[in-house]
């Protein structure tokens, strides 16, 4: 099935050169050259805002209206891009590549069976007869491992789980054999055991046609793992391209071994001994947590969802406990019990002896503030009309006598115990990076001094660089105050980084909880040695070189 | 933090205050007394003494449109005030407290939803018969609900941000956080419906005029004035002209304003200057 014509540049399938792209007064590439071969996969890394899906884009000359390139030139099989326009344009990229996006969700069209999405890109694209399309979808959908695959094709989007739907777009994207396949963070959405399939899969099948992968990602370890070639972007500029092996695993330039070094690794100190004895803070007992959902029908009973199921916890001063698990295992519902953001269908929070789910208004209130939490994405945790200092006055309580302007000072303390200086006081969130916003946002929690700070996957939104500044900010704040913490993440190598002991989740289940290095060096649970098998994780080797490290060996079969 | 309104709400701001200096400068001069008859002079046609006119009574129009435009814009003014100062806190509080409250709430505010907002209007004006004030109340009732509908589903939104459920894990107060969190962030989108209120309650107004219901004659209103001269329409075309084009520009006025207003009250677009 190749009546793709063979061009007259065998050795490189698309060709990147000089590349200058530009958004109004912003330059959003700067002179960037590559080239990606067949047969092979070249990974774009960056962090965000580094530019490495405008490359993607423009590969495929798919920019946004106002973006133009003022300099270089793209070539795929010889043809140059920037000559062709409209019609022609869209036909050769239909042709040549596939894309696979982060969001699936979104890629699919959700009032359409995926079967018909699936053809149709097929027919249009590759110029095949519906009955040629249809069987070569029953086919791909067979290669994907997905069951029944004739049923599954008059399936709606929804009906599909998330790593099932990227499968399907990578279906929908290899249907009509394109030399390129683009995919954009394809795995950042997904579960570390589904990210690893969905990888596998992608390899195999792009081995298979014979096409290119074109792999845009933040995650280095991915890149160890699955790419020959890689370019490593930085505001818009080239800072390494080559080989894996020249470029990460024995990082050349300084600017992508710092990267590097900002990978979380190494283990906590063990426990002082007075930690270790200390009693108790915070009693988690038989928690279950039921969401009620809606009733089919009146007098049909309510159908109600177990999101964690007779979960015992405890948490020790100043000890530092992380709850592990993919999405869905519960973990976020957890997290918010502890701070009674949720109140537990059945069992008890006590926090220092007192159970939280008795107190009731004003002495709830007193209570809580000893309890805090640092969400997940800091942009959504602060309120866009309240400048920094109003948001952290908020953790303020004022007590009579105390002087004037002694809001305004202690919030000063607590920003320059976050790493933020004076004048941030009057700033708006939005004119804050991401990493700022997540500072405030824990300035904001530690004003009423706590005695456990939750923290809801409060590094996942954040670049790596930013990520290895909160984790070493929330453990110094640690030491100097003194408050337990609990560490929700999906992230195992954050977990070892931070946490005195670990509290694996499967599906509301606790089903590993022990001390760090117990958990992670002989994990007990099936699924923790799955969990652990699949993380990618990126490890210094001595002399400046890294190298790529699995876990544990696969030994048991567990259902994601 | 001072900034220019664009030029669109430049422009609307500039139209609603050409109104209201023209409404206030009618209350220290008027060229004619507005309800002064005058048969000599009946359906003149606009002059150099009567720059708009006269209507069948012979009384000025340009001194009725601008005393007109004191009662019109004074009633869809104060309507927009309190509808909004009434619907925007008990959206929010209706959305946060939620529960058997926000229920029972919602179904009588959908009960009158249910009405068009003119015949619920008719409805009280009935009972309190015609008059300013009763105009007022009855456009602000029929108004409200749909405030509240539009607060309570930003509020809703709200509640579940993590910004308000930090908020509340600091120990603070239902009523600090709808205050403090809640509505400010309402503000916006129900600063965009009170424009778009202010031009329905003008119009209401004149519909009710229209009606008899409105502020009774003499005193007139835009609207009132639009309905007498609809008999006159063929002969004389400026006793509904003058006081259609003071409407069209109010509401002109108060649309572009709107506009610019929900831009400038988001805080996102506000000056970037100091970004760190």
């Amino acid at each position: 099935m190749s009546h793709v014509t063979q061009t007259p540049h065998p050795s490189a399938l698309v060709e990147v050169r000089n590349l200058t792209v530009v958004a109004g007064a912003r330059t959003l590439l700067h002179d960037i050259s590559i080239d990606v071969h067949a047969g092979e996969v070249v990974a774009v890394v960056g962090e965000s805002g580094s530019g490495k899906s405008t490359l993607a884009r423009s590969m495929i000359g798919l920019l946004p209206g106002e973006v133009r390139t003022t300099g270089g030139r793209v070539t795929i099989a010889g043809t140059d891009l920037m000559s062709l326009q409209g019609r022609p344009l869209r036909e050769l990229r239909g042709r040549m590549t596939g894309m696979v996006f982060q969001e699936p969700m979104t890629a699919l069209n959700p009032t359409m069976p995926v079967g018909r999405q699936l053809i149709e890109a097929c027919c249009t694209h590759a110029g095949v007869s519906r009955p040629e399309a249809l069987e070569r979808a029953t086919a791909m959908l067979e290669r994907i491992r997905i069951r029944d695959p004739q049923a599954a094709l008059k399936r709606y989007p929804h009906e599909f789980s998330g790593g099932m739907r990227q499968r399907l777009m990578l279906a929908a994207a290899l249907l009509h054999r394109p030399r390129l396949l683009i995919a954009d963070e394809p795995t950042t959405a997904l579960d570390v055991i589904v990210q690893r399939e969905v990888l596998d899969l992608m390899r195999e099948l792009v081995n298979e046609i014979g096409a290119a992968m074109l792999l845009v990602t933040h995650d280095l370890a991915v890149v160890a793992a699955y790419a020959n070639r890689v370019a490593v972007l930085d505001a818009g500029h080239s800072v390494d391209w080559g080989s894996v092996q020249d470029v990460i695993l024995r990082p050349r330039e300084p600017r992508v071994a710092r990267l590097l070094s900002a990978l979380p690794t190494g283990r906590r100190q063990a426990l002082p001994a007075t930690v270790e004895s200390a009693a108790p803070i915070l009693t988690v007992d038989q928690v279950s947590i039921t969401y009620a959902g809606r009733r089919e029908l009146p007098w049909k009973p309510r159908t109600s969802k177990a999101a964690v199921q007779n979960v015992s916890l405890q948490v020790r001063a100043g000890e530092t406990l992380a709850i592990v698990g993919e999405s869905g295992s519960g973990k976020t519902s957890l997290a918010r019990s502890l701070v009674r953001l949720l109140q537990p269908s059945s069992g008890t929070v006590s926090f220092a002896g007192q159970d939280l789910s008795s107190l009731h208004h004003r002495a709830l209130r007193e209570w809580r503030r000893q309890l805090q939490i640092v969400f997940q994405d800091p942009a959504s945790a602060l309120d866009p009309r309240l400048t920094v200092l109003q948001t952290v006055a908020e953790g303020l309580k004022s007590r009579n006598g105390d002087r004037p302007g002694w809001v305004r000072q202690r919030a000063t303390e607590l920003l320059r115990e976050v790493g933020l200086e004076q004048r941030y006081l009057d700033v708006l969130p939005h004119q804050l990076s991401g990493g700022q916003r997540q500072r405030v946002c824990i300035a904001r929690a530690l004003a009423p001094e706590p005695r456990l700070l939750v923290a809801d996957e409060a590094v996942s939104a954040l670049d790596l660089s930013v990520q290895a500044r909160i984790l070493d900010l929330i453990e110094s704040l640690q030491h100097k105050h003194g408050f337990a913490c609990v560490f929700v993440t999906h992230n195992l190598a954050v977990a070892e980084r931070i946490a005195d002991r670990i509290a694996v989740l499967y599906r509301g289940e606790l089903v590993e909880y022990g001390a760090t290095q117990q958990v992670l060096d002989e994990p007990a649970h099936p699924y923790t040695q799955a969990l652990l098998a699949a993380s990618l994780e990126l490890c210094a080797a001595g002399s400046g070189r890294f190298e790529l490290r699995s876990r544990q060996p696969v030994s048991g079969e567990v259902a994601s | 933090m001072h900034q220019r309104l664009t030029l669109g709400g430049t422009i609307g701001a500039g139209l609603l205050g050409a109104m209201l200096f023209m409404t206030l400068a009618g209350l220290i001069a008027l060229p004619y007394d507005p309800v002064a008859l005058d048969f000599n002079q009946r359906l003149v046609a606009p002059s150099a003494a009567h720059w708009f006119g006269t209507d069948q009574f012979g009384r000025d129009v340009l001194s009725r449109v601008v005393l007109g435009g004191r009662g019109s814009l004074l009633i869809a003014s104060l309507t927009v005030l309190f509808t909004v100062v009434i619907g925007l806190p008990l959206g929010a509080l209706l959305a946060y407290v939620g529960g058997w409250v926000e229920r029972a709430g919602m179904i009588v505010l959908d009960a009158l939803l249910a009405f068009p907002s003119l015949l619920i209007a008719l409805a009280i004006m009935a009972v309190t018969g015609p008059s300013q004030s009763g105009l007022i109340i009855a456009l602000t009732i029929a108004y409200t609900p749909g405030v509240v509908r539009v607060t309570r589903s930003v509020a809703l939104s709200l509640r579940e941000t993590a910004f308000v459920q930090a908020s509340e894990v600091l120990g603070h107060t239902t009523g600090h956080i709808v205050w403090r969190h809640v509505m400010p962030n309402c503000v916006a989108p129900v600063a965009v419906l009170a424009t778009t209120l202010f031009a329905s309650a003008l119009l209401s107004e004149s519909a009710l005029s229209f009606l008899g219901l409105g502020v009774p004659p003499p005193a007139p209103t835009w609207g009132g004035m639009l309905a007498d001269g609809r008999s006159f329409l063929s002969e004389a075309l400026w006793l509904s002209l003058f006081p259609g084009i003071a409407i069209a520009l109010s509401l002109l006025g108060s649309n572009m304003l709107g506009d610019a207003l929900r831009d400038r009250l988001d805080p996102r677009m506000r000056s970037m200057g100091n970004a760190a």
